[in-house]
């Protein structure tokens, strides 16, 4: 299997398309090989063999693997080459122990306060309480108020029934092919009520 | 001040702890964080809060990992927010415009600079999750199983991640940098 040199970023040709496809299954073995002897041995003894065994007889497949294998050290050179320069600025340790030091400061101030807040409700508690209890003894040592005699119930012999009657006349209005006619109708209504007999007696 | 003494140290918040906490990890934890989210201000906030967090749940540590390893996990933890927070960024037109435009530089410049810009320009264009591995394997030298367990994810995943980042690495770094070692991007019949 014979791999062209490509330039990196650009498209895969329709035949070198092919041949990603073609060496796929072996692409995830290819991977293995760039993480070193050590932690190649997650891979199970067989595929191992079935990969050394390929790569023994597979010149493409020994020179993608000896690329990865290349871009992965180079990777890791770069990293460090990259950051190499980089130094955690000397105020990031003062800020840390800054902030340290207000959250240690702010919890005693949280604890005077509180402190404070108990020494003062001592007496407002005693006082709230005193006043509690003289409450209490003005409410349950007074003489208890007499309750108002309850009204006899009502017997129905003392009550009269009145019934009333009334007429309401309604006018009403409607088009009928193209004259107005009107009409007047009553409507008698009747209401029940009974009342004491005493009331009906002034009536 | 071995480990223990410092993370003891760390529990009673001693500042000569956190001092010696930022001389022998800060570098390490910044230059790591420029790498996974590829601006130094945003790193050095991150770092910064990240030693805030580390003093803050040092009784939580319990010694099952380095040191470092811990600071790492709560750094990258932070690397998440602040991703996943730029996301919901909306993106303003004008002050888009407003930005200056990025300067050309020459292609054919091979210094530290050009090469971090660009190492810096591949490494954004990934995803968060590709460019953790990466970050992980070629910078910090962690082993597929390391990294599977710093990100409580499958080796198999870590390998699959680590193929593509690698993948689109090497399809968009410039060929000038010459990461390929002494024979380029050619590959030659042996």
């Amino acid at each position: 299997m014979h791999l062209p040199p490509r330039a990196p970023g650009s498209p895969l040709s329709p035949s070198e398309g092919e041949r990603a496809r073609e060496r796929g299954p072996f692409a995830r073995l290819g991977s293995w090989s760039q993480w070193g002897p050590k932690s190649a041995r997650t891979l199970s003894p067989d595929a191992q063999a079935a990969a050394e065994r390929h790569l023994s007889e597979c010149p493409a497949c020994r020179q993608m693997v000896e690329r990865e294998r290349q871009f992965a050290l180079s990777l890791t050179d770069s990293f460090h080459r990259a950051t190499a320069s980089l130094r955690l600025p000397p105020e990031v340790q003062r800020r840390v122990l800054m902030t340290l030091a207000e959250e240690r400061r702010a919890p005693e101030a949280g604890q005077a306060s509180f402190f404070s807040w108990v020494r003062l409700a001592w007496p407002q508690a005693l006082a709230a309480s005193v006043l509690l209890l003289l409450a209490g003894l003005f409410f349950f040592t007074r003489a208890p108020v007499p309750k108002p005699a309850s009204a006899p119930p009502r017997r129905a012999a003392d009550e009269v029934l009145v019934q009333l009657s009334y007429i309401v006349p309604t006018y009403t209005f409607r088009h009928e092919d193209g004259f107005v006619v009107d009409a007047l109708i009553y409507q008698t209504n009747v209401v029940s009520e009974r009342f004491p007999a005493e009331l009906a007696r002034l009536h | 001040m071995d480990e223990g003494q410092l993370v003891q140290g760390l529990r009673c918040q001693d500042p000569l702890a956190v001092q010696e906490m930022v001389a022998s990890h800060g570098d390490r934890l910044f230059r790591s964080a420029s790498l996974l989210c590829g601006n130094q201000a945003e790193a050095q906030d991150l770092v910064q809060e990240t030693l805030f967090q580390a003093v803050r749940s040092a009784s939580r540590f319990r010694g099952g990992s380095s040191i470092y390893t811990w600071l790492h996990g709560i750094l990258l933890n932070l690397t998440r927010h602040y991703h996943r927070d730029r996301k919901r960024m909306v993106y303003d037109e004008k002050l888009a415009r407003l930005e200056p435009a990025p300067q050309e530089e020459h292609p054919s410049r091979l210094d530290v600079e050009l090469t971090a810009g660009a190492l810096a320009d591949a490494l954004a264009r990934l995803s968060g999750p590709h460019r953790e591995v990466l970050v992980l394997r070629f910078y910090e030298d962690m082993k597929i199983h390391e990294i599977a367990a710093h990100l409580g994810i499958s080796k198999g995943t870590v390998k699959s991640r680590l193929h593509y980042a690698i993948a689109e690495m090497q399809r968009r770094l410039p060929a000038e940098m010459n990461l390929f070692g002494a024979c380029g991007t050619d590959v030659k019949e042996q």
